[in-house]
C-alpha cells in the first residue's frame, strides 16, 4: 500500500515526465525538436550553476569553462582514445570535476567577489588556452567529426533518440539533485547562503560543502558539455566564451534559483524566447542583456526564486503531516 | 643592447599604458562605490566608436574626438551608475554586478546593430600624416601616435592625481570612499559623489578607447570585452583600491605582452593578465602594493 | 578540571585592546553571566572561544584540549555552541531546517549515500528529527506549530528561540548565549530564565552575556564582569551586587553615557 500511496503523492512529478516523454507524438517537426535538446542542454548547465549560485550563494561566472572542459574531454576520449560514449560521458565529468576541485580548493578561502574574479579569470584563460593550443585543440578551428552517442553499441541517429537521451539525463540531473538537496547535504548549503558564520558556528565544515558543491556543479556542467559536444558533433571555442557563462546568470536571474523550477524554466524561456518571437532572433542577446537589468531591478529573485519549492520525489516521513495550532498540547513520545 | 628592445620598451608601455588608464577607471569605482562593473570595457568602446564617428564624418581632429567621447563616456557612466548601483545601493553586490554585465551585453550589441560586427578603419589619410611621422631617438623610433597615447595618458594621470589629492572633489571622493556613511553625515551628498566617480572612471576609459582606435585604427564592437577583463585584472593586481597600484599593473601586463611574443609565446600573450589576477588573488589578495586589509574579514 | 579554562587572553584591533589578558573557567554544570558595559569585549570573548576570531595572545581549553587556532566549525565540533548578539538564524529555511542544520555534524550522509539512499540515511533523518522536535518541544508552543514557516517570518523573540534550539539540538557540553533576551518583554524573559535552567538542568553548561541585571542575579552560579577588555571582579551574584569596582564601572559608565 505505501508504494501506490507515495506514486501517488509522486503524481505530478510522474505527470510532467510522461507529458514530456509524449511531446515527440506531437511535434513532427525536426527543427522543434532540436530546440527542446537544447533546452535540455541549457537546462542541466542552469541548474548546475544553480548548485553554486542559488543554493551555495556564491557567484560563479564563469561556469561555461566546465561546459567546455566537458565538451572537450568527451570529444578527445572519443576521438584519441576510442572510449565509448558511456565512459567519455563519466569522464567528461569527472575531469571537469577535477577542474572544479582545482579551481575550488585554493579560491575558496576568498571572500566573495574575489572569488567571483577567479571563476571570471578561469573562464577566460580556459577560452584562450582552447583558442590557442593548436597541437591539442585544433585552436579556433574546433574539433570535428565527433561521433555520434552509443550505448552499449547502440549508435543514437536521429533526433528524436537524442531528444530521449537529454530528457533522461535532465530527469537524471533533476532526481539526484533532488536527492542531495532534501538531506544533509542540500540543508547545509543553504544553511552556508543564509549566514555563513552562523552556519560554521553551529558545526557546518563550510569550506569542505562549498568544495563539495562547486566539484558537483562543475561535473554537471562537464556532462551537459559531453552531451553537446556528440549532439552537434562539432566543437569550437566559441562555443564557449564568456558571453555563455552570462547566458547562464540570465537564465538564472530569469527563473530564479535556490531551487530546481526556477533554473529550468528559465532556461527554457531563454531559449524559447527568441524562437517564438522569431524576429526577435537577430537581437537574441539584447534580450538576454535586457532581462538581466530588468529582473534585477524589478524582481530580484526572478521568476521562481523567492521560495524552496517541494517537488516531493521522496518522503522521509511516512506518516501524515501534523497540524499545530494554538493551544495544541504537543509532548513527544518516549 | 639592442635599439629593437627599446622599440619594444616603447610598444609595451604603449600597449601598457592603455590598460593602465581603463584599470584606473576600475579602481577608481571600485575604490569609491566598492563595486565592481563589467560595462567598463564596453564604455571603452563606445568612446572609441565616438572618437571615430567624429573623426570620419565632422572633423578630422583628434582632440576635438577626444573631447567628445570623453562627454559621451561620461554620460554613459552615469547611466551606468544609476541603473546598476543608484537603485540597487541595498541589494547584495552580486545584484548590481549581473545588471552591468547585462549593460555590457547589451552596449556590445547595440554596438553591431548600430556600426556592424566588421572592423572599420579611419579612412586612409584623414588623420594627415600623423600616422607616419616619427622621430629618432638615438635609433629608435618613436611613432608621434605612440607619443601621443604616452603622453595623453601621462597627462590624464597627472590629472587625475591632482583631482583626487588636491581638490575639493577628489577630498569628497576619498572620505566617501573611506566611510560614505560618515560623508553622508558630514553633509557629503553621497549620490552625486557615486556618479561622479563613474563619470571620472568612465571618461579614463573613453579617453583610452580613442587612443587605441587611433594607435591601431581599428574599431569593432568586441573591442572591449578583452581590453576591458584585461584592465580589470590589471586592477586587481595593482590591489583593486591603489590607484598607483592599477598603473603599476597596467604598464606590467603591457610590458610582459609585448615581451612575450618577442620571446615566442604570442599564442599566450593574452592569457598572461588572467594569470596575473588568479596569482595575485590566491597569494596577496591586497594586490601587489597594498596591504592585506582588503582580504577576507569577516566578524559579528 | 573545569570544563572551560581561558588563560590570558588578549586581542587587538588595530592598536585597540579589546581583551587585555583575560581569564576565567568554568566547571560542568555551570551557569556563568559575563556583565559588562557595551564595549567591554563581551561578545569579542565569545568569538575568541568558539574560533570565530582568534585571540592574539592566551589559551583557551576545552576539556583539556586547546582549542585556540581551531576553525569555528571544529570547535562545535567539540561541544562548544552558541548563538549570536545580532540574530543569524537561516532566514528562508524552515524552523524544522534551521534546527536540523544544528544535527549537521552528528550526520553520516555524504554525497554519495545521499544520491543512493541507503536505509541508513532514512533512520539518520527520522532521528534526528525526533531529536529537533524534542528540543522545539522546550518552548513550549513557540515554535512547535511552526515547523514549516521560514525561519525569516518569526517574531523577534521567537527567531531568539529558534536560535538557542539550534545551538542545542547537537547535544554541547557547553553553549554560549549572547544577550539571550535581548528585545524580550518581562513574560517572555522570565520564560528565558527557566530555559536556562532547564537547559542547565538537562546537563549542558551555560556561559550567558546578559545585560538584564535581574536576569544575571537568579540565573547564575557565578558572574564575571568585564569592564574595558580587562576582567574587574569574579564572584557570586551576592558578592558582585556588593563590589565597588562594579558599581563604579556601571554607574561611571552609565555616568559617562549621559554625559555624551
Amino acid at each position: 500500500m505505501r508504494g501506490l500511496k507515495s506514486i501517488m503523492a509522486n503524481s505530478p512529478v510522474l505527470l510532467i515526465i510522461a507529458a514530456f516523454a509524449a511531446v515527440p507524438l506531437f511535434v513532427a517537426n525536426m527543427y522543434y525538436l532540436q530546440v527542446l535538446v537544447f533546452i535540455g542542454i541549457y537546462a542541466i548547465l542552469a541548474l548546475s550553476l544553480n548548485l553554486l549560485n542559488g543554493y551555495v550563494g556564491m557567484l560563479s561566472i564563469g561556469h561555461a569553462a566546465f561546459y567546455a572542459i566537458g565538451a572537450y574531454a568527451s570529444a578527445k576520449l572519443t576521438i584519441d582514445l576510442q572510449l565509448p560514449w558511456v565512459l567519455a560521458l563519466a569522464g567528461a565529468g569527472a575531469i571537469a570535476g577535477g577542474f572544479g576541485y582545482l579551481i575550488a580548493k585554493p579560491t575558496l578561502r576568498l571572500s566573495g567577489i574575489y572569488m567571483t574574479l577567479v571563476t571570471l579569470g578561469f573562464n577566460m584563460i580556459l577560452f584562450l588556452v582552447l583558442q590557442n593550443w593548436m597541437g591539442f585543440t585544433n585552436g579556433p578551428l574546433g574539433i570535428m567529426d565527433i561521433p555520434p552517442p552509443s550505448i552499449f553499441g547502440f549508435a543514437l541517429g536521429s533526433r528524436l533518440q537524442y531528444y530521449y537521451l537529454i530528457l533522461t539525463l535532465v530527469l537524471l540531473t533533476v532526481f539526484s539533485m533532488h536527492r542531495l538537496m532534501d538531506c544533509r547535504f542540500g540543508r547545509a548549503l543553504t544553511a552556508i547562503r543564509e549566514n555563513e558564520l552562523a552556519a560554521e558556528a553551529t558545526g557546518v565544515d563550510t569550506t569542505r560543502y562549498k568544495t563539495q558543491a562547486f566539484v558537483l556543479s562543475a561535473s554537471y556542467a562537464g556532462i551537459a558539455g559531453s552531451f553537446y559536444a556528440h549532439f552537434v558533433k562539432y566543437i569550437s571555442p566559441d562555443s564557449f566564451t564568456i558571453n555563455e557563462s552570462f547566458i547562464l546568470l540570465a537564465m538564472l536571474a530569469f527563473g530564479g534559483q535556490g531551487n530546481l523550477i526556477g533554473p529550468m524554466v528559465g532556461a527554457a524561456a531563454l531559449i524559447l524566447i527568441p524562437e517564438i518571437f522569431r524576429p526577435l532572433l537577430e537581437y537574441r542577446m539584447f534580450v538576454y542583456g535586457g532581462i538581466l537589468i530588468v529582473m534585477m531591478l524589478v524582481r530580484r529573485q526572478g521568476l521562481f526564486g523567492s521560495r524552496s519549492y517541494r517537488l516531493r520525489l521522496t518522503r522521509f516521513d511516512p506518516s501524515p503531516v501534523r497540524v499545530y495550532q494554538r493551544g495544541d498540547k504537543f509532548l513527544p513520545e518516549g | 643592447m639592442p635599439s629593437f628592445i627599446f622599440e619594444q620598451l616603447i610598444n609595451g608601455l604603449t600597449q601598457g599604458s592603455v590598460y593602465a588608464l581603463l584599470a584606473l577607471g576600475f579602481t577608481l569605482i571600485f575604490g569609491t562605490l566598492r563595486m565592481v562593473t563589467f560595462a567598463h570595457g564596453e564604455v571603452y568602446m563606445i568612446g572609441a566608436y565616438v572618437g571615430f564617428e567624429i573623426i570620419r564624418l565632422l572633423h578630422p581632429n583628434f582632440l576635438l574626438a577626444l573631447g567628445a567621447a570623453l562627454a559621451a563616456t561620461a554620460v554613459l557612466g552615469i547611466v551606468v551608475e544609476v541603473l546598476a548601483f543608484h537603485f540597487l545601493r541595498n541589494a547584495p553586490h552580486a545584484t548590481s554586478l549581473l545588471v552591468t554585465i547585462g549593460i555590457s551585453i547589451l552596449l556590445v550589441n547595440l554596438a553591431q546593430k548600430v556600426w556592424g560586427p566588421e572592423t572599420q578603419s579611419i579612412p586612409f589619410g584623414l588623420l594627415g600624416r600623423l600616422g607616419d611621422f616619427e622621430i629618432n631617438v638615438a635609433g629608435v623610433y618613436i611613432t608621434f601616435l605612440q607619443m601621443a597615447v604616452l603622453g595623453v595618458t601621462l597627462l590624464l594621470m597627472l590629472l587625475l592625481y591632482f583631482v583626487i589629492n588636491r581638490t575639493k572633489l577628489g577630498m569628497v571622493i576619498r572620505a566617501t570612499a573611506q566611510d560614505y556613511e560618515a560623508a553622508s553625515a558630514m553633509g557629503v551628498n553621497v549620490n552625486v559623489i557615486y556618479m561622479a566617480a563613474f563619470a571620472i572612471g568612465s571618461m579614463l576609459g573613453g579617453v583610452a578607447g580613442v587612443l587605441v582606435g587611433v594607435y591601431y585604427n581599428l574599431f569593432y564592437p568586441t573591442m572591449g570585452g578583452l581590453y576591458g577583463l584585461k584592465a580589470f585584472s590589471a586592477s586587481v593586481v595593482g590591489g583593486l583600491t591603489s590607484l598607483p597600484g592599477a598603473v603599476v599593473a597596467g604598464l606590467m601586463i603591457g610590458l610582459v605582452e609585448t615581451f612575450s611574443v618577442e620571446f615566442g609565446a604570442s599564442n599566450f600573450r593574452h592569457v598572461f593578465s588572467f594569470v596575473f589576477m588568479i596569482l595575485i588573488l590566491l597569494l596577496r589578495p591586497g594586490g601587489l602594493f597594498g596591504g592585506r586589509e582588503m582580504a577576507h574579514t569577516r566578524g559579528d | 578540571m573545569a570544563l572551560l579554562q581561558i588563560a590570558e587572553i588578549t586581542k587587538e584591533f588595530g592598536g585597540l585592546k579589546a581583551l587585555r589578558a583575560v581569564s576565567l573557567h568554568l566547571d560542568e554544570g555551570e551557569i556563568v553571566s559575563l556583565i559588562g558595559p557595551n564595549g567591554a569585549g563581551k561578545t569579542t570573548l565569545f568569538n575568541c572561544i568558539t574560533g570565530t576570531m582568534p585571540p592574539d595572545r592566551g589559551s583557551v581549553r576545552f576539556n583539556g584540549e586547546e582549542i585556540v587556532g581551531r576553525p569555528p566549525h571544529e570547535v562545535a565540533r567539540r561541544g562548544i555552541s552558541r548563538t549570536f548578539q545580532h540574530i543569524r538564524v537561516f532566514g528562508q529555511m524552515s524552523v524544522l531546517e534551521n534546527v536540523m542544520v544544528g544535527r549537521d555534524f552528528r550526520g553520516r550522509t555524504g554525497i554519495f549515500s545521499a544520491l543512493l539512499r541507503p536505509p541508513r540515511v532514512g533512520r539518520e533523518e527520522a532521528e534526528n528529527r525526533e531529536r529537533c522536535l524534542e528540543v522545539l518541544a522546550l518552548f513550549g508552543e513557540r515554535l512547535l506549530p511552526r515547523l514549516d514557516q521560514p525561519a525569516r517570518e518569526l517574531s523577534y523573540a521567537n527567531r531568539r528561540r529558534l536560535e538557542i534550539a539550534r545551538a542545542l539540538v547537537s547535544g554541547p557540553k557547553l553553549i554560549l548565549l549572547d544577550e539571550p533576551t535581548a528585545g524580550m518583554n518581562p513574560h517572555e524573559t522570565q520564560q528565558v530564565v527557566d530555559l536556562i535552567r532547564l537547559i542547565c538542568e538537562r546537563g549542558h553548561s551555560v556561559l550567558v552575556i546578559e545585560h538584564k541585571m535581574k536576569v544575571v542575579m537568579t540565573v547564575s552560579d557565578r558572574i564575571v564582569v568585564l569592564d574595558h577588555g580587562e576582567k574587574i571582579a569574579e564572584g557570586t551574584p551576592a558578592a558582585i551586587a556588593a563590589d565597588p569596582t562594579v558599581i563604579e564601572a556601571y554607574m561611571g559608565g552609565r555616568r559617562r553615557a549621559q554625559a555624551d
